[in-house]
Protein backbone atom coordinates (compact mmCIF):
# COMPACT_ATOMS: atom_id res chain seq x y z
CA UNK A 1 0.00 0.00 0.00
CA UNK A 2 2.80 2.48 0.52
CA UNK A 3 3.52 2.16 -2.95
CA UNK A 4 0.17 3.98 -3.77
CA UNK A 5 1.14 7.33 -1.48
CA UNK A 6 1.84 10.36 -3.81
CA UNK A 7 2.39 13.21 -0.73
CA UNK A 8 4.98 13.93 1.21
CA UNK A 9 3.57 11.72 4.15
CA UNK A 10 3.65 8.03 4.00
CA UNK A 11 1.79 7.86 6.86
CA UNK A 12 -1.00 9.73 5.95
CA UNK A 13 -1.16 7.98 2.37
CA UNK A 14 -1.76 4.86 4.29
CA UNK A 15 -4.52 5.90 6.56
CA UNK A 16 -6.27 7.91 3.40
CA UNK A 17 -5.94 4.26 1.20
CA UNK A 18 -7.23 2.45 4.74
CA UNK A 19 -10.08 4.52 4.16
CA UNK A 20 -10.29 4.41 0.93
CA UNK A 21 -10.81 0.80 0.68
CA UNK A 22 -12.78 0.38 4.14
CA UNK A 23 -15.13 2.52 3.46
CA UNK A 24 -15.66 2.64 -0.26
CA UNK A 25 -18.55 0.01 -0.91
CA UNK A 26 -19.90 2.08 1.47
CA UNK A 27 -19.32 5.64 -0.27
CA UNK A 28 -20.31 3.50 -3.68
CA UNK A 29 -24.17 3.18 -2.63
CA UNK A 30 -24.41 6.34 -1.25
CA UNK A 31 -23.47 7.58 -4.54
CA UNK A 32 -25.44 4.82 -6.06
CA UNK A 33 -28.84 6.75 -4.75
CA UNK A 34 -27.71 10.31 -5.10
CA UNK A 35 -26.93 9.08 -9.14
CA UNK A 36 -28.92 6.03 -9.55
CA UNK A 37 -26.25 4.28 -11.64
CA UNK A 38 -23.78 1.79 -10.02
CA UNK A 39 -20.81 3.62 -12.72
CA UNK A 40 -21.91 6.86 -12.50
CA UNK A 41 -21.40 6.10 -8.44
CA UNK A 42 -18.10 4.42 -8.78
CA UNK A 43 -17.07 8.08 -10.11
CA UNK A 44 -18.58 10.05 -8.10
CA UNK A 45 -16.67 8.28 -5.13
CA UNK A 46 -13.62 8.18 -6.61
CA UNK A 47 -14.14 12.12 -7.92
CA UNK A 48 -14.68 12.93 -4.22
CA UNK A 49 -11.92 11.18 -2.67
CA UNK A 50 -9.58 12.86 -4.97
CA UNK A 51 -10.78 16.31 -3.84
CA UNK A 52 -11.19 15.23 -0.37
CA UNK A 53 -7.21 13.98 -0.70
CA UNK A 54 -5.92 17.57 -1.04
CA UNK A 55 -7.95 18.64 1.93
CA UNK A 56 -7.14 15.85 4.42
CA UNK A 57 -4.62 17.73 6.46
CA UNK A 58 -7.28 20.12 7.28
CA UNK A 59 -9.42 17.24 9.06
CA UNK A 60 -8.99 15.81 11.94
CA UNK A 61 -10.52 12.39 12.75
CA UNK A 62 -12.08 9.80 10.25
CA UNK A 63 -15.04 10.29 10.96
CA UNK A 64 -14.40 14.02 9.80
CA UNK A 65 -12.85 12.33 6.60
CA UNK A 66 -16.37 10.65 5.92
CA UNK A 67 -18.40 13.25 6.97
CA UNK A 68 -16.41 15.65 4.09
CA UNK A 69 -16.44 13.05 1.63
CA UNK A 70 -20.21 12.73 1.59
CA UNK A 71 -20.26 16.72 2.03
CA UNK A 72 -18.56 16.30 -1.43
CA UNK A 73 -20.38 13.83 -2.80
CA UNK A 74 -23.16 16.20 -2.63
CA UNK A 75 -21.94 18.72 -3.64
CA UNK A 76 -20.18 17.02 -6.98
CA UNK A 77 -23.39 15.42 -7.78
CA UNK A 78 -25.51 18.59 -7.81
CA UNK A 79 -22.69 20.22 -9.84
CA UNK A 80 -22.88 17.83 -12.43
CA UNK A 81 -26.98 17.67 -12.29
CA UNK A 82 -26.77 21.65 -12.85
CA UNK A 83 -24.31 20.98 -15.85
CA UNK A 84 -26.84 18.77 -17.57
CA UNK A 85 -24.21 16.40 -18.26
CA UNK A 86 -26.46 13.64 -19.04
CA UNK A 87 -24.94 12.86 -22.57
CA UNK A 88 -23.03 9.73 -22.20
CA UNK A 89 -23.94 7.08 -18.97
CA UNK A 90 -22.13 4.30 -18.66
CA UNK A 91 -23.86 1.26 -18.41
CA UNK A 92 -22.95 -2.33 -18.53
CA UNK A 93 -26.09 -3.95 -20.18
CA UNK A 94 -28.61 -1.31 -22.93
CA UNK A 95 -31.11 -0.18 -21.57
CA UNK A 96 -34.59 -1.85 -22.16
CA UNK A 97 -37.92 -0.23 -22.45
CA UNK A 98 -40.30 -0.52 -19.77
CA UNK A 99 -42.05 -4.16 -19.10
CA UNK A 100 -43.84 -5.49 -16.31
CA UNK A 101 -41.58 -7.47 -14.17
CA UNK A 102 -43.06 -10.94 -12.30
CA UNK A 103 -40.66 -9.85 -9.98
CA UNK A 104 -42.29 -6.90 -7.45
CA UNK A 105 -39.12 -6.61 -5.80
CA UNK A 106 -37.10 -5.17 -8.97
CA UNK A 107 -40.39 -3.07 -9.80
CA UNK A 108 -40.36 -1.60 -6.76
CA UNK A 109 -36.43 -0.59 -7.02
CA UNK A 110 -37.24 0.81 -10.41
CA UNK A 111 -40.33 2.56 -8.85
CA UNK A 112 -38.15 4.41 -6.34
CA UNK A 113 -34.93 5.29 -8.45
CA UNK A 114 -37.87 6.88 -10.95
CA UNK A 115 -39.05 8.55 -7.77
CA UNK A 116 -35.98 9.46 -6.49
CA UNK A 117 -35.20 10.87 -10.13
CA UNK A 118 -38.38 13.47 -10.07
CA UNK A 119 -36.10 15.36 -6.68
CA UNK A 120 -34.51 18.03 -6.58
CA UNK A 121 -31.29 16.88 -5.88
CA UNK A 122 -30.16 18.28 -2.63
CA UNK A 123 -33.65 17.29 -1.49
CA UNK A 124 -32.88 13.87 -2.80
CA UNK A 125 -29.33 13.68 -0.98
CA UNK A 126 -31.31 15.03 2.50
CA UNK A 127 -33.64 11.87 2.00
CA UNK A 128 -30.69 9.36 1.55
CA UNK A 129 -28.81 10.80 4.23
CA UNK A 130 -31.89 11.18 6.34
CA UNK A 131 -33.40 7.37 5.51
CA UNK A 132 -30.60 5.60 4.29
CA UNK A 133 -27.87 6.38 6.59
CA UNK A 134 -29.75 7.16 9.55
CA UNK A 135 -28.27 10.42 10.21
CA UNK A 136 -29.81 13.34 12.55
CA UNK A 137 -30.90 16.41 11.03
CA UNK A 138 -28.01 18.00 12.79
CA UNK A 139 -25.33 16.16 10.84
CA UNK A 140 -27.54 16.42 7.58
CA UNK A 141 -26.96 20.08 7.92
CA UNK A 142 -23.64 20.34 8.12
CA UNK A 143 -22.96 17.95 5.23
CA UNK A 144 -25.27 19.80 3.64
CA UNK A 145 -23.96 23.59 4.54
CA UNK A 146 -27.55 24.04 5.51
CA UNK A 147 -29.54 24.89 8.49
CA UNK A 148 -31.68 22.47 10.20
CA UNK A 149 -34.61 23.78 9.46
CA UNK A 150 -33.58 23.43 5.42
CA UNK A 151 -33.02 20.06 6.15
CA UNK A 152 -36.39 19.71 7.58
CA UNK A 153 -38.13 21.20 4.95
CA UNK A 154 -36.07 19.60 2.36
CA UNK A 155 -37.23 15.87 3.82
CA UNK A 156 -40.79 17.05 4.23
CA UNK A 157 -41.28 17.92 0.39
CA UNK A 158 -38.95 15.14 -0.67
CA UNK A 159 -41.49 12.78 1.57
CA UNK A 160 -44.47 14.15 -0.05
CA UNK A 161 -43.01 14.16 -3.63
CA UNK A 162 -42.38 10.39 -2.92
CA UNK A 163 -46.33 10.20 -2.01
CA UNK A 164 -47.17 11.22 -5.26
CA UNK A 165 -45.63 8.03 -6.65
CA UNK A 166 -47.50 5.01 -7.43
CA UNK A 167 -45.11 3.20 -4.98
CA UNK A 168 -44.82 5.43 -2.45
CA UNK A 169 -48.54 6.10 -2.09
CA UNK A 170 -48.89 2.42 -1.49
CA UNK A 171 -46.58 2.93 1.78
CA UNK A 172 -48.36 4.00 5.16
CA UNK A 173 -49.04 7.94 6.04
CA UNK A 174 -45.94 9.50 6.88
CA UNK A 175 -45.24 8.51 10.87
CA UNK A 176 -43.21 11.03 12.62
CA UNK A 177 -40.18 10.84 12.52
CA UNK A 178 -38.24 11.81 15.64
CA UNK A 179 -34.94 13.14 15.62
CA UNK B 1 -43.10 5.12 5.92
CA UNK B 2 -39.60 5.56 7.11
CA UNK B 3 -38.64 2.45 8.24
CA UNK B 4 -40.09 1.20 4.49
CA UNK B 5 -38.62 3.92 2.86
CA UNK B 6 -34.78 2.77 4.79
CA UNK B 7 -35.70 -0.99 3.47
CA UNK B 8 -36.61 0.11 0.44
CA UNK B 9 -32.98 2.03 -0.03
CA UNK B 10 -31.20 -0.51 1.15
CA UNK B 11 -32.69 -3.44 -1.60
CA UNK B 12 -31.59 -0.92 -3.89
CA UNK B 13 -28.49 -1.20 -2.88
CA UNK B 14 -28.24 -4.33 -1.59
CA UNK B 15 -26.12 -5.98 -4.65
CA UNK B 16 -23.52 -3.55 -5.65
CA UNK B 17 -20.60 -4.36 -8.47
CA UNK B 18 -17.52 -5.20 -7.62
CA UNK B 19 -15.26 -1.84 -8.09
CA UNK B 20 -13.29 -2.07 -11.23
CA UNK B 21 -9.86 -1.87 -8.87
CA UNK B 22 -8.55 -1.22 -5.66
CA UNK B 23 -10.17 1.77 -5.03
CA UNK B 24 -7.36 3.16 -3.22
CA UNK B 25 -4.93 2.53 -6.45
CA UNK B 26 -7.91 4.28 -8.34
CA UNK B 27 -8.13 7.24 -6.28
CA UNK B 28 -4.65 8.05 -6.17
CA UNK B 29 -3.80 7.61 -9.87
CA UNK B 30 -6.34 10.40 -10.30
CA UNK B 31 -4.67 12.01 -7.32
CA UNK B 32 -1.54 11.93 -9.62
CA UNK B 33 -3.02 13.21 -12.86
CA UNK B 34 -4.03 15.90 -10.98
CA UNK B 35 -1.24 16.80 -9.93
CA UNK B 36 0.56 16.72 -12.77
CA UNK B 37 -2.06 19.14 -14.65
CA UNK B 38 -1.52 21.66 -11.81
CA UNK B 39 1.81 21.29 -12.08
CA UNK B 40 1.50 21.65 -15.54
CA UNK B 41 -0.57 24.28 -15.11
CA UNK B 42 1.65 26.43 -13.11
CA UNK B 43 5.07 25.91 -15.32
CA UNK B 44 2.67 27.13 -18.32
CA UNK B 45 1.49 30.23 -16.50
CA UNK B 46 5.25 30.64 -15.43
CA UNK B 47 6.25 30.33 -18.66
CA UNK B 48 3.63 32.94 -20.01
CA UNK B 49 4.73 35.62 -17.24
CA UNK B 50 8.63 35.00 -18.39
CA UNK B 51 7.56 35.46 -21.53
CA UNK B 52 5.37 38.61 -20.64
CA UNK B 53 7.91 40.22 -18.69
CA UNK B 54 10.54 39.42 -21.18
CA UNK B 55 8.37 41.36 -23.93
CA UNK B 56 7.80 43.97 -21.24
CA UNK B 57 11.55 44.25 -20.55
CA UNK B 58 12.60 44.05 -24.33
CA UNK B 59 10.38 46.82 -24.75
CA UNK B 60 11.86 48.67 -21.79
CA UNK B 61 15.12 49.70 -23.46
CA UNK B 62 15.52 53.84 -22.61
CA UNK B 63 17.47 54.50 -19.50
CA UNK B 64 13.86 55.36 -17.98
CA UNK B 65 12.85 52.62 -18.82
CA UNK B 66 10.97 53.90 -21.66
CA UNK B 67 9.25 52.48 -24.93
CA UNK B 68 11.70 53.20 -27.44
CA UNK B 69 10.62 54.86 -30.77
CA UNK B 70 10.59 53.36 -33.35
CA UNK B 71 12.14 54.06 -36.17
CA UNK B 72 9.75 54.05 -38.69
CA UNK B 73 9.80 56.51 -41.85
CA UNK B 74 5.71 56.25 -42.22
CA UNK B 75 4.59 56.30 -38.97
CA UNK B 76 3.47 59.26 -37.69
CA UNK B 77 5.16 61.62 -35.67
CA UNK B 78 3.59 63.40 -32.40
CA UNK B 79 4.61 66.84 -31.81
CA UNK B 80 2.79 68.64 -29.06
CA UNK B 81 2.63 72.37 -30.14
CA UNK B 82 3.16 74.35 -27.24
CA UNK B 83 4.41 77.81 -25.92
CA UNK B 84 8.18 77.76 -26.72
CA UNK B 85 9.85 77.31 -23.31
CA UNK B 86 13.34 76.50 -24.43
CA UNK B 87 15.82 77.82 -25.91
CA UNK B 88 16.63 75.61 -29.44
CA UNK B 89 19.47 73.57 -28.67
CA UNK B 90 21.00 74.20 -31.92
CA UNK B 91 23.56 76.69 -32.27
CA UNK B 92 25.51 77.58 -35.25
CA UNK B 93 29.21 77.55 -35.00
CA UNK B 94 29.64 80.78 -36.95
CA UNK B 95 29.52 84.66 -35.54
CA UNK B 96 26.32 85.65 -37.50
CA UNK B 97 23.23 86.36 -35.88
CA UNK B 98 21.48 83.01 -34.25
CA UNK B 99 18.98 81.66 -36.11
CA UNK B 100 15.14 82.02 -34.17
CA UNK B 101 12.92 78.91 -33.72
CA UNK B 102 11.45 78.76 -37.13
CA UNK B 103 8.13 77.85 -36.46
CA UNK B 104 7.79 78.88 -32.32
CA UNK B 105 6.90 75.17 -31.80
CA UNK B 106 9.01 73.30 -29.52
CA UNK B 107 8.54 69.30 -28.20
CA UNK B 108 7.03 69.59 -24.76
CA UNK B 109 7.89 66.73 -22.56
CA UNK B 110 5.87 67.66 -19.61
CA UNK B 111 2.85 67.84 -22.22
CA UNK B 112 3.21 64.10 -22.76
CA UNK B 113 4.64 62.56 -19.97
CA UNK B 114 7.12 61.38 -22.29
CA UNK B 115 10.67 61.34 -22.74
CA UNK B 116 12.41 63.93 -24.64
CA UNK B 117 13.37 62.08 -27.66
CA UNK B 118 14.26 64.42 -31.47
CA UNK B 119 12.48 63.15 -34.25
CA UNK B 120 14.81 60.65 -35.54
CA UNK B 121 12.77 60.87 -38.89
CA UNK B 122 14.67 64.08 -39.14
CA UNK B 123 18.49 63.46 -39.48
CA UNK B 124 20.16 65.77 -36.64
CA UNK B 125 21.73 68.46 -36.80
CA UNK B 126 25.66 68.13 -38.98
CA UNK B 127 28.97 69.23 -37.28
CA UNK B 128 30.26 70.23 -40.73
CA UNK B 129 28.33 73.18 -41.94
CA UNK B 130 28.64 74.93 -45.39
CA UNK B 131 31.04 76.72 -45.54
CA UNK B 132 30.32 80.22 -45.37
CA UNK B 133 32.33 83.46 -46.83
CA UNK B 134 33.88 86.09 -43.91
CA UNK B 135 32.66 89.09 -43.69
CA UNK B 136 34.27 91.74 -45.74
CA UNK B 137 36.40 94.17 -43.85
CA UNK B 138 39.59 95.95 -43.27
CA UNK B 139 41.67 96.49 -39.97
CA UNK B 140 44.69 98.45 -39.77
CA UNK B 141 47.69 98.73 -36.97
CA UNK B 142 49.94 101.76 -37.03
CA UNK B 143 53.01 100.78 -35.34
CA UNK B 144 54.94 103.90 -35.13
CA UNK B 145 58.70 103.81 -34.22
CA UNK B 146 60.57 107.38 -32.77
CA UNK B 147 64.24 107.63 -32.53
CA UNK B 148 65.19 111.54 -32.18
CA UNK B 149 63.33 112.99 -34.62
CA UNK B 150 63.28 110.49 -37.11
CA UNK B 151 59.79 108.33 -37.17
CA UNK B 152 59.44 105.25 -38.50
CA UNK B 153 55.42 104.46 -39.32
CA UNK B 154 54.61 100.80 -40.45
CA UNK B 155 51.25 99.73 -41.07
CA UNK B 156 49.51 96.29 -41.31
CA UNK B 157 46.59 95.50 -42.95
CA UNK B 158 44.86 92.53 -43.00
CA UNK B 159 41.22 91.43 -43.25
CA UNK B 160 38.95 90.07 -46.66
CA UNK B 161 38.14 92.11 -49.31
CA UNK B 162 37.01 92.24 -52.94
CA UNK B 163 39.63 92.06 -55.55
CA UNK B 164 38.62 94.77 -58.00
CA UNK B 165 39.19 94.05 -61.52
CA UNK B 166 41.35 95.47 -63.68
CA UNK B 167 45.45 96.84 -63.41
CA UNK B 168 46.33 94.89 -60.15
CA UNK B 169 49.79 93.89 -59.52
CA UNK B 170 50.12 91.40 -57.51
CA UNK B 171 52.90 92.14 -54.68
CA UNK B 172 50.82 91.81 -51.64
CA UNK B 173 47.78 92.66 -50.21
CA UNK B 174 48.21 95.98 -50.45
CA UNK B 175 47.52 95.84 -54.17
CA UNK B 176 44.19 94.89 -54.06
CA UNK B 177 44.05 98.24 -51.80
CA UNK B 178 42.51 101.20 -53.34
CA UNK B 179 44.08 104.81 -53.04
CA UNK B 180 45.55 105.27 -49.70
CA UNK B 181 45.80 108.85 -48.04
CA UNK B 182 48.27 108.95 -44.96
CA UNK B 183 49.72 112.23 -43.39
CA UNK B 184 52.70 112.31 -40.57
CA UNK B 185 51.05 115.84 -38.76
CA UNK B 186 53.42 117.66 -40.56
CA UNK B 187 53.82 118.71 -44.07
CA UNK B 188 51.98 117.87 -46.78
CA UNK B 189 49.76 114.55 -47.09
CA UNK B 190 51.48 111.41 -48.78
CA UNK B 191 49.55 109.31 -50.84
CA UNK B 192 48.75 106.94 -53.40
CA UNK B 193 45.80 106.37 -56.12
CA UNK B 194 44.29 102.56 -56.90
CA UNK B 195 44.93 103.23 -60.71
CA UNK B 196 42.57 101.78 -63.48
CA UNK B 197 41.15 99.27 -61.28
CA UNK B 198 37.20 98.81 -61.13
CA UNK B 199 35.22 98.06 -58.30
CA UNK B 200 31.82 97.70 -59.29
CA UNK B 201 33.08 94.47 -61.34
CA UNK B 202 35.01 92.67 -58.24
CA UNK B 203 33.33 88.91 -58.03
CA UNK B 204 36.26 87.42 -56.02
CA UNK B 205 37.12 88.10 -52.70
CA UNK B 206 40.92 87.53 -51.12
CA UNK B 207 41.75 87.81 -47.28
CA UNK B 208 45.13 88.37 -46.26
CA UNK B 209 47.40 90.12 -44.41
CA UNK B 210 50.44 92.31 -44.94
CA UNK B 211 52.52 95.46 -43.78
CA UNK B 212 54.77 98.09 -45.20
CA UNK B 213 56.52 101.04 -43.53
CA UNK B 214 55.30 104.25 -45.17
CA UNK B 215 57.29 106.21 -47.64
CA UNK B 216 57.38 109.92 -46.72
CA UNK B 217 57.01 111.53 -50.20
CA UNK B 218 57.19 114.80 -48.64
CA UNK B 219 55.49 116.14 -51.65
CA UNK B 220 57.45 115.49 -54.20
CA UNK B 221 58.25 112.16 -56.09
CA UNK B 222 62.01 110.99 -55.97
CA UNK B 223 63.69 107.76 -56.88
CA UNK B 224 64.59 107.67 -53.67
CA UNK B 225 62.40 108.67 -51.59
CA UNK B 226 62.66 107.78 -47.74
CA UNK B 227 61.17 105.84 -45.66
CA UNK B 228 60.74 107.61 -42.42
CA UNK B 229 59.70 110.93 -41.56
CA UNK B 230 62.16 113.50 -39.60
CA UNK B 231 59.98 116.21 -38.08
CA UNK B 232 61.26 119.60 -38.05
CA UNK B 233 60.84 120.29 -33.89
CA UNK B 234 60.27 118.22 -31.12
CA UNK B 235 56.28 118.17 -30.22
CA UNK B 236 53.73 116.11 -30.18
CA UNK B 237 51.85 114.45 -33.72
CA UNK B 238 49.04 113.07 -35.15
CA UNK B 239 49.82 110.52 -37.87
CA UNK B 240 46.74 108.80 -39.77
CA UNK B 241 46.50 106.38 -42.51
CA UNK B 242 43.65 106.14 -44.62
CA UNK B 243 43.51 103.34 -47.44
CA UNK B 244 40.29 101.93 -49.47
CA UNK B 245 39.10 98.64 -49.86
CA UNK B 246 36.67 96.95 -52.44
CA UNK B 247 33.77 96.13 -50.61
CA UNK B 248 30.13 95.06 -51.51
CA UNK B 249 28.77 98.51 -52.60
CA UNK B 250 31.84 99.93 -53.43
CA UNK B 251 34.93 101.68 -52.18
CA UNK B 252 35.31 101.61 -48.19
CA UNK B 253 37.38 103.99 -46.56
CA UNK B 254 39.37 102.83 -43.55
CA UNK B 255 41.43 105.47 -41.27
CA UNK B 256 43.51 104.77 -38.79
CA UNK B 257 45.46 107.49 -36.63
CA UNK B 258 48.18 107.33 -33.70
CA UNK B 259 49.63 109.87 -32.16
CA UNK B 260 53.22 110.03 -31.58
CA UNK B 261 55.88 112.68 -29.29
CA UNK B 262 59.19 113.86 -30.65
CA UNK B 263 61.56 115.01 -28.22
Amino acid sequence: MEKLGVGMDPGRDHEFAEFVDGRFTALQRFGYLLTGEWHQAEDLVQTALTKVWFHRKSLRSSNALESYTRTVMVNTSTQWWRRKWKGETPTEILPETATTSEYGTVDDRDLLLRALATLPRRTRATLVLRYFEDLPEAEIAQIMGCSVGTVKSHVSRGLAKLREHHLVTALSAPAQKEG
Amino acid sequence: MTDDLKRQFEQLVADPPPPSEVPSESVFRRVRTVRRRRTAGVATLAAAAVVAVTVAAGNLTDINSAPPVSNTPSAPVTVVTAAPTTTPSYTPSTTTTPPKSPTGTTTSTNATGAVHTPNRNTPPPSSEHTPVAPALGLHLTLKPSVKGRVLTLKVTANGTVRVPVGDVTSDGFFSVLGSERYSFGDGPESGSDAGAVNCQAARSTLTGQQTKTLIDWNGQAGPTPPSNHTYAKAGTYTVSYTVRYCGTNGWVPVTKSSTVTVK
